[in-house]
């Protein structure tokens, strides 16, 4: 199956390394020589340097017998015009178009097939939401929420003196009463799916999943406090910002932007009459005792800048900031951050590659979340008819070394796995994977 | 600046103005009424004679090249020439003998204050009276939008000029063209004319009563035909339907299209309607209970009377069911208070307007906010949208301008040894367009008893005030003259 990405930007690449670990052949058009060539060192693909609107560049990189189009460039009507011309010319199946522009994206666009443009991919509005969702959920973790369960994985970082740390996976899972699961550990860059032997250890970061309800009881049992979260601070009122701002609102929050720009304040303070709009920098502490900043209970940091994010979040802990959620857009700082004093963080980036992965990967596939960096994925689907795994038993599966089924969800109950478990007709199944069984496990699922 | 454009225009809206009388020249054939008759005829001829060979020299001027400048002059000066002309027939029949009052009475007219030097109303012909109220009429959606509604000829200027005589800080176009908006203002108008006409007429008054009380209530003028003003009814149903038709002259205009053509969401948007409808509900709910026990014994009459005199005050009319100045300090403060407000803009009523009262208000608000919050950034929103900075800049210009011409204004009036609540209520309502104040000048007297140079000065204060002050002041800046 052959995949051409136009615009080898981050989410370019992204997307491309996931689909080269599964074994599909990638074409990449990048219009920078410098940015081709560096990308042609790092990925085992084509990457054909021209304009990605020409239809000969298109041809050239081989869209006649290609069946996804993926366009990813900074330009929305780049992505547009792109696919208008892949639909025109070419027979791609699939054609995908990243839009960050909202108005492009809240018109109905995606239900009257617009310029052949299949999906339509809003890192924006992917982000916002994250934040929204995360914030709705007490915003101590990152969150990834499954479409058709209460069911939710969190990862926590093990501090020193945790009530987790230095402890084997099968003894934390008999101290803690409530049904939940270690799905994964992220220790010094590398990722490992436990088993009952495997030792947690201080600075690991663990992906945990569970109910949300549980979850309270879990984080009471190992002394981390859940606060309620009433007075947000949003530094930077870029379109992340506007919009997180706006899903928050509607929960009758207290909002305060604080953003550089007066214009754009000017904006700001005319969308959201009830919220506080500062036009000050986030870098003069002043404005944190003018506005007595250190009280409010959460802080996102959405700028364009992703080392101000970091240290915005760390001076606001300082001060007395319950909670902070920054913004980090480049992935090689994601593991520096989630050692830091930052409850979480969130990547444009990784959900616009999940939309775009999820969308790749449709059909019994639920949904599909990357984690740390692309590294593990973890997926949801749906056992079908169809499906061989209808009527084996787990222990009887051959899933990948470097997987683990995480829950069995069967008319709304979560089943924790066991060997002699077998899969019904309707069955979900989460399960999490490194990045280089996906394919395997994908290739089971539908098979 | 260019005076052929000028003359040409001036001399249309004086055909207009003379067309406009052939009315109570033939009631006053009807009547019998033949000096009144001939002092129409008279007016009629030479106005209709000048102004007619004036176009006719000038038709071939262009007249769509009026610059903001020219419409500011060409604005007031028909106004005062209009009131001019329409003083002829009071001054030549002998029913009003001097012609400062005369002139008095029909700027008074025109500006739809309300504010009379007439003692015995009722001694007046019945066609004098009928033009009197008519000028109300006229004045209130104004001569140059009619003139603009009629004639196509203005072209591109019409804007300007509407801009100059209109009520509020903005013109809403509802239409693409000038004059399509002025047709469809005119025809609301019309339309609220014949159905308030049609509504009295069931409460049992003539049609010769219904008519005249119909154009002091849709100018929100406030002259009537009779000496106890609307009191001398006596009807609980007139008065209620002459309410209704106050408040609904001193909603903006453009606010009644939407309603016609169906569209409603902007009507229950719009901040200066809802401002307008809490002042005028809550004023009355505190003149009634001022009035309870004391002038008035049972609720129901509270209301009936509060209601009245509060939209009469508020929507800038003037019409009087009662003397208020014999209630109690309350209820009189809150019609003093009122006097400040008016109506909605782009409606027929005077006074700052409730918009430009919701906008500083705001802008107060806004400015205690930013006290708090030194870096914070508010805007300032009516009707769901922002406020941009000159509007808000205009409006606070506006409000000093409006308090420096009543201070002086009444300096002016009381120079002649008038007292205090005299003098500044004088100005307050003729300024405002509202007619009766307190003091020498309350419902039940009138403004005869000022000397000629106070009667000029508040002239001058009604027209000022009916062009929303900037119109006639700018003409007053040396730079106007440069070029």
């Amino acid at each position: 199956m052959r995949v051409v990405i136009l615009g080898a930007g981050v989410v370019g690449v992204q997307i491309a390394s996931q689909l080269i670990s599964e074994g599909k052949d990638v074409v990449i058009i990048e219009k920078n020589p410098e940015r081709a060539k560096y990308v042609t060192g790092r990925l085992d693909c084509i990457v054909v340097n021209e304009e990605g609107t020409g239809i000969s560049a298109l041809r050239h990189a081989g869209l006649d017998d290609a069946s996804i189009f993926i366009s990813v460039t900074n330009s929305d009507e780049v992505n547009m015009i792109a696919c208008g011309l892949v639909a025109s010319e070419f027979n791609v199946p699939v054609k995908i178009a990243r839009v960050r522009n909202l108005d492009y994206s809240r018109a109905k666009i995606m239900e009257k097939s617009f310029l052949g443009i299949d999906f339509i991919v809003n890192s924006e509005v992917e982000t916002a939401r994250q934040i929204a969702n995360t914030i709705a959920l007490g915003a101590d973790s990152d969150v990834m929420l499954f479409e058709n369960t209460d069911l939710q994985m969190r990862n926590v970082v093990i501090n020193l003196g945790s009530y987790f740390a230095n402890k084997t996976v099968k003894d934390i899972r008999h101290a803690i009463r409530e049904p939940f699961l270690i799905a994964g550990i992220v220790r010094q860059n590398e990722f490992i799916i436990p088993t009952g032997d495997t030792v947690v250890r201080e600075h690991d970061n663990i992906y945990l999943l569970a109910t949300q309800k549980d979850f309270t009881k879990i984080f009471i049992q190992s002394g981390k406090r859940q606060e309620t979260i009433d007075r947000i601070v949003i530094v930077g009122g870029g379109r992340i910002g506007e919009l997180a701002c706006q899903y928050l609102i509607r929960t009758g929050r207290n909002i305060t932007i604080i953003e550089t720009n007066y214009e754009r304040c000017k904006v700001l303070s005319d969308r959201f009459p009830d919220a506080l709009v500062l036009n000050a920098d986030i870098s003069d502490e002043t404005i944190f005792e003018e506005e007595e900043i250190g009280k409010r209970d959460l802080m996102v940091t959405v700028t364009d800048n992703q080392e101000l994010n970091m240290l915005a979040s760390l001076y606001a802990k300082i001060m007395g900031v319950k909670r902070t959620i920054a913004l980090v857009a480049n992935t090689g700082y994601l593991s520096i951050a989630s050692r830091l004093d930052i409850d979480v963080t969130i990547s444009p980036k990784n959900s616009t590659v999940d939309a775009i992965m999820k969308y790749i990967r449709r059909g019994n596939i639920k949904s599909l979340h990357s984690i740390f960096g692309g590294r593990a994925e973890v997926i949801e689907f749906l056992a079908n008819e169809q499906s061989s795994l209808i009527g084996k038993r787990l222990r009887d599966l051959r899933f990948p070394k470097q997987s683990l089924i995480l829950s069995v969800v069967r008319s709304e109950k979560n089943i924790l796995p066991h060997g002699n478990l077998a899969i019904e007709t309707g069955d979900l199944i989460i399960m999490i994977g490194a990045k280089e069984s996906i394919s395997e496990i994908e290739s089971l699922i539908q098979g | 600046m260019n005076p052929l454009i000028l003359a040409k225009i001036i001399s249309i809206l004086l055909i207009i103005i003379s067309g406009f009388m052939v009315i109570p020249a033939g009631i006053a054939l009807y009547c019998n009424e033949y000096r009144s008759f001939f002092a129409f005829a008279e007016t009629i001829a030479v106005t209709a004679l000048f102004s007619a060979a004036v176009f006719l020299m000038l038709r071939k001027n262009r007249t769509d090249a009026i610059s903001t400048r020219d419409g500011f002059l060409m604005v007031t000066l028909s106004w005062v020439l209009a009131s001019v002309i329409g003083a002829m027939p009071f001054y030549l029949s002998g029913s009003i003998p001097s012609f400062t009052d005369a002139f008095f009475e029909t700027m008074s007219g025109f500006s739809t204050t309300g504010a009379s030097i007439l003692a015995d109303i009722e001694s007046l012909p019945r066609s004098m009276l009928f033009w009197r109220s008519m000028t109300h009429w006229l004045g209130g959606m104004g001569i140059v939008v009619l003139a603009v509604a009629v004639l196509p000829l203005l072209g591109i200027g019409g804007l300007q000029l509407i801009q100059a005589e209109a009520p509020g800080p903005t013109v809403d176009r509802l239409t693409p063209r000038i004059a399509g908006t002025a047709k469809l203002l005119w025809f609301i108008y019309v339309g609220f004319t014949a159905a308030e006409t049609l509504l009295l007429l069931l409460g049992g008054m003539d049609l010769f009563d219904a008519l005249t009380h119909t154009f002091g209530t849709l100018g929100t003028g406030g002259f009537s035909t009779k000496n106890a003003s609307v009191g001398h009814y006596k009807s609980a149903y007139i008065e209620g339907v002459i309410t209704l038709f106050m408040l609904l002259a001193g909603i903006n205009f453009t606010l009644h299209y939407r309603l016609l053509t169906g569209r409603l969401k902007p009507i229950f948007r719009d901040s200066e309607l809802k401002a307008y409808l809490l002042i005028f509900s809550s004023a009355t709910v505190v003149v009634a209970f001022s009035l309870y026990g004391i002038s008035h014994q049972t609720v129901g009459e509270c209301l009936r009377y509060a209601s009245f005199q509060t939209a009469s005050i508020l929507t800038s009319t003037g019409f009087a069911s009662e003397d208020f100045e014999k209630w109690p300090l309350l209820g009189q403060i809150i019609l003093f208070i009122l006097m400040f407000v008016g109506g909605c803009s782009g409606s027929t009523s005077g006074g700052i307007k409730v918009m430009r009262i919701v906008v500083l208000f705001k802008q107060a608000v806004n400015e205690m906010k930013r006290l708090i919050h030194p870096r914070g950034v508010f805007t300032l929103k009516m009707s769901g949208s922002m406020v941009k900075k000159d509007i808000v800049y205009g409006v606070s210009g506006f409000f000093f301008l409006y308090i420096t011409v009543l201070l002086t204004v009444t300096a002016i009036v009381a120079s002649a040894g008038h007292d205090i609540t005299t003098s500044f209520t004088a100005v307050l309502t003729t300024l405002g367009g509202i007619g009766p104040g307190f003091g020498k000048v309350g419902p039940a007297d009138n403004y005869s008893f000022f000397e000629d140079y106070v009667k000029w000065a508040l002239s001058f204060a009604m027209l000022a005030g009916r062009l929303e002050l900037y119109t006639v002041l700018v003409i007053f800046l040396p730079r106007f003259w440069r070029t």
